[in-house]
């Protein structure tokens, strides 16, 4: 049964956002253009099975709630229902200033209000409520019509609304901010008002009481007006009441009226309230031209999304439009894409440093998020592209074994090994310690040099890619050597070869220490402090392979005899003619385990070819040292 | 034991009979061997060896290329025997017996 809760979490809840219809009485019915706007509203919701119908306030034009034009109202509401064949499944309205009676009593009351709302009380708010009588009626109508078994009739135009639908408890509140409205235009000056908000919360409180364990899933807010169009005061006092856990605590704000203001997300520490405008460009404007707009969200709880399809009106058909939001970015396949709760879609990548206090994070971005999959499918060519290498050493080094130890086909013994070893090569066969020791032949430790050429080489191949054009990445590794307590080079391989220096010897730097005593990989860009070396690297990445025994026990202080460790081996990657992409990709690979393939392909050669890293290092450094004394 | 035969369906050389070939003969050089040579050659100065470092350099291009088209690594690059000699010098007689290969196709009537 949970499960099955879960995977509904999954499941779209679809609004249907309706605003600043404006109806007229024309011709016996209404305006032809809302025929259209039936007509695509059918033909978007053609894939959706179940829709809460929302409508935040002017469903009838300057108030004119007589028979005609309600009648009108109720056609519009009938021909969509019909069209949308049982998929509406709740309705849920406010009403705008158009939807206020309008007489000159009421507004001289109003006036007053908008100066001080603690003058609405008990009687004054049922006389107000009497100029919404035409709102209410409607509403009332619509809902013993289409939704008989569900919540009694509204008697205010303000209230908390449960919904249930797949599995998902919504909380609709539907808040009323065109009480205090008298004009077309009363921007500024409106107010939610002290009894509302107080009411609004206890209705809330009960609603979330009713539900088993609290467990609600979110919290929707309707409202004509957006809250900066109220009086100052009252917008903070909205924020407070919106946002605050203990108060309404809203997820998303649904709202109409605006014409030509940009959309403005609220949020603080803890919650984000992500507001959504439709209606805009009312059907009946003088500025019709500009097109009406209606909304249909598509709620995804578990994955927090909020998908947005905004059609608007054109001649003769509705079309996609975007232009009230200013997130370009965020339109992909033709709608808009929000989280539902901000504060909890920030995520980042943590760029380690060993002092916790300076560890910086890197808040993720879609570049950055688009960037993930190559980077990973290019760390598993690499991976791929080493074994297929490993593989070739295999097969040389077991065809070298034969060569070696079949001059006498009749030693019974030497053909059972030479087995052995193909199983333990090719068929993942088990080894015994006799047999181990011919895997020693000659060429394994020098083999052991090449084969580090070979993870720089395929390595820079794989990722060269993924950085801007000009870039020139080096990756090396690089060798103790005891006797002066530094790092030598020894392998080098760059995208540039014959532009790039061969690195040089360095002494102990903080970095490596930093790498090899937490375990992780440190970027010099997120540690720059850390740095000790001249370096025209403009960043770079330092690792210390966990392969085993990758460490040297150092006598620091001879009279204590006091150990340090140093590792045996170290590997890097470093980057020139650097843009800020190519930081990323570096974040990235370390974000994505680079040490943990290196470290993993150089035990698995060790390993397979029964080889000391210490010893085949100490060979290799020999070999190096003999040819500087050459020189 | 399985048929080691099946594994050697190229005729190996041994590097100490490479001087009998004619200089342009082609021949395949292991990856491995190949990666040896370099690998050593960045442990000595690259600067000793000028020529040497060029025709190794040039080989592994060549590698890294086939690597691209393969789409993974490639077993080794065919070279002709007077660069094979310019890389390895003195020291071919003493590569390891199966790192050169003289293909079928490549294979000498006389």
């Amino acid at each position: 049964m949970e499960n099955f809760e879960i995977l509904n979490s999954y499941d779209d809840i679809c609004i249907l956002h309706l605003s600043d219809l404006h109806i007229n009485k024309i011709r016996n019915s209404y305006d032809s253009s809302l025929k259209l706007l039936i007509r695509d509203i059918q033909s978007q919701l053609c894939n959706t099975d179940e829709v809460i119908l929302v409508v935040s306030g002017d469903i009838i034009n300057k108030g004119l709630y007589n028979e005609d034009n309600k009648l009108a109202a109720l056609a519009f509401f009938d021909d969509l229902f019909s069209e949308l064949n049982g998929k509406i499944k709740y309705l849920v309205m406010v009403p705008g200033n158009h939807d206020k009676i309008r007489d000159n009593v009421n507004k001289l009351i109003t006036l007053k209000a908008q100066e001080d709302e603690e003058l609405i009380k008990g009687n004054e708010w049922e006389y107000q409520l009497k100029a919404f009588s035409g709102f209410i009626d409607i509403y009332n109508k619509l809902l013993k019509k289409y939704f008989a078994n569900s919540d009694a009739a509204i008697s205010n135009t303000f209230g908390v609304n449960k919904i249930e639908l797949k599995d998902q408890n919504l909380i609709f509140i539907r808040i009323d901010t065109a009480w205090c409205s008298c004009s077309n235009d009363d921007s500024y000056k409106l107010r939610v008002g002290k009894f509302q908000a107080e009411k609004l919360v206890e209705e809330y409180q009960k609603c979330l009481n009713a539900i088993d364990n609290h467990k609600k899933n979110l919290t929707i807010g309707v409202s004509h007006f957006p809250i900066s169009f109220l009086v100052q005061k009252e917008e903070i006092e909205c924020n407070k009441l919106f946002l605050s856990q203990d108060k309404l605590n809203l997820d998303i704000l649904l709202c109409g009226h605006v014409h030509d203001v940009a959309i403005a997300h609220y949020f603080n520490h803890e919650h984000s309230l992500l507001t959504l405008l439709t209606g805009i460009g009312g059907i009946d404007q003088d500025n019709s031209n500009e097109g009406h707009r209606y909304s249909i969200y598509n709620l995804n709880i578990a994955n927090n999304s909020c998908d947005i399809i905004m059609r608007k009106s054109g001649k003769t058909s509705y079309n996609f439009d975007y232009s009230i939001y200013t997130g370009k970015e965020r339109i992909i396949d033709n709608k808009l894409v929000y989280p539902i709760k901000v504060t909890e879609s920030h995520p980042f990548i943590r760029l380690f440093s060993p002092n916790p206090i300076q560890t910086k994070n890197k808040f993720l971005d879609n570049d950055l998020l688009t960037l993930i999959p190559s980077i990973s499918q290019a760390l598993n060519d690499f991976i791929h592209d080493m074994t297929h290498i490993i593989t070739m050493y295999k097969a040389t080094a077991y065809d070298y074994i034969c060569a070696e130890n079949l001059q006498e086909e009749s030693n019974e013994y030497l053909t059972d090994s030479l087995e052995n070893i193909y199983e333990y090569f090719f068929l993942d066969g088990e080894i015994s310690e006799n047999d181990k020791t011919l895997l020693l032949y000659e060429d394994a430790i020098s083999n052991f040099s090449g084969f580090l050429m070979e993870i720089c080489e395929t390595l820079i191949r794989r990722i060269k890619d993924l950085f801007n054009s000009d870039i020139i990445i080096r990756a090396h590794f690089r060798i103790y050597n005891e006797n002066n307590d530094n790092y030598i080079a020894l392998q080098c391989q760059s995208n540039e070869d014959n532009k790039t220096e061969s690195p040089k010897d360095i002494s102990w730097t903080r970095i490596m220490s930093a790498a090899f005593e937490s375990g992780k990989i440190i970027q010099f860009s997120a540690n720059p402090k850390l740095n000790d070396i001249d370096t025209s690297w403009e960043d770079f990445l330092t690792i210390v392979p966990r392969c085993i025994d990758n460490f040297y026990e150092k006598i620091t202080d001879k009279s204590t005899h006091k150990h340090e460790k140093r590792p045996c081996l170290t590997f890097g990657v470093s980057i020139k003619k650097t843009q800020l992409k190519d930081i990323n990709v570096l974040s990235l690979l370390s974000y994505l385990k680079l040490d943990e393939v290196i470290s993993h392909i150089i035990d698995e050669y060790l390993y397979t070819f029964n080889i000391n890293l210490k010893e085949s290092l100490d060979k290799l450094k020999t070999i190096k040292k003999g040819n500087k004394n050459e020189k | 034991m399985r048929n080691k035969n099946k594994l050697v369906t190229v005729k190996y050389i041994n590097p100490s009979e490479i001087i009998k070939l004619p200089s342009d003969q082609i021949v395949l050089v292991s990856r491995i061997t190949l990666n040896n040579a370099r690998a050593y050659s960045n442990l000595q100065s690259r600067e000793s060896n000028k020529e040497a470092y060029a025709v190794l350099l040039k080989a592994c291009h060549t590698l890294y290329v086939q690597d691209e088209k393969m789409k993974r690594p490639s077993f080794g690059v065919e070279m002709k025997i007077t660069d094979v000699q310019k890389i390895f010098g003195k020291k071919l007689a003493n590569l390891p017996k199966r790192s050169l290969i003289v293909k079928p196709k490549y294979q000498l009537t006389k």
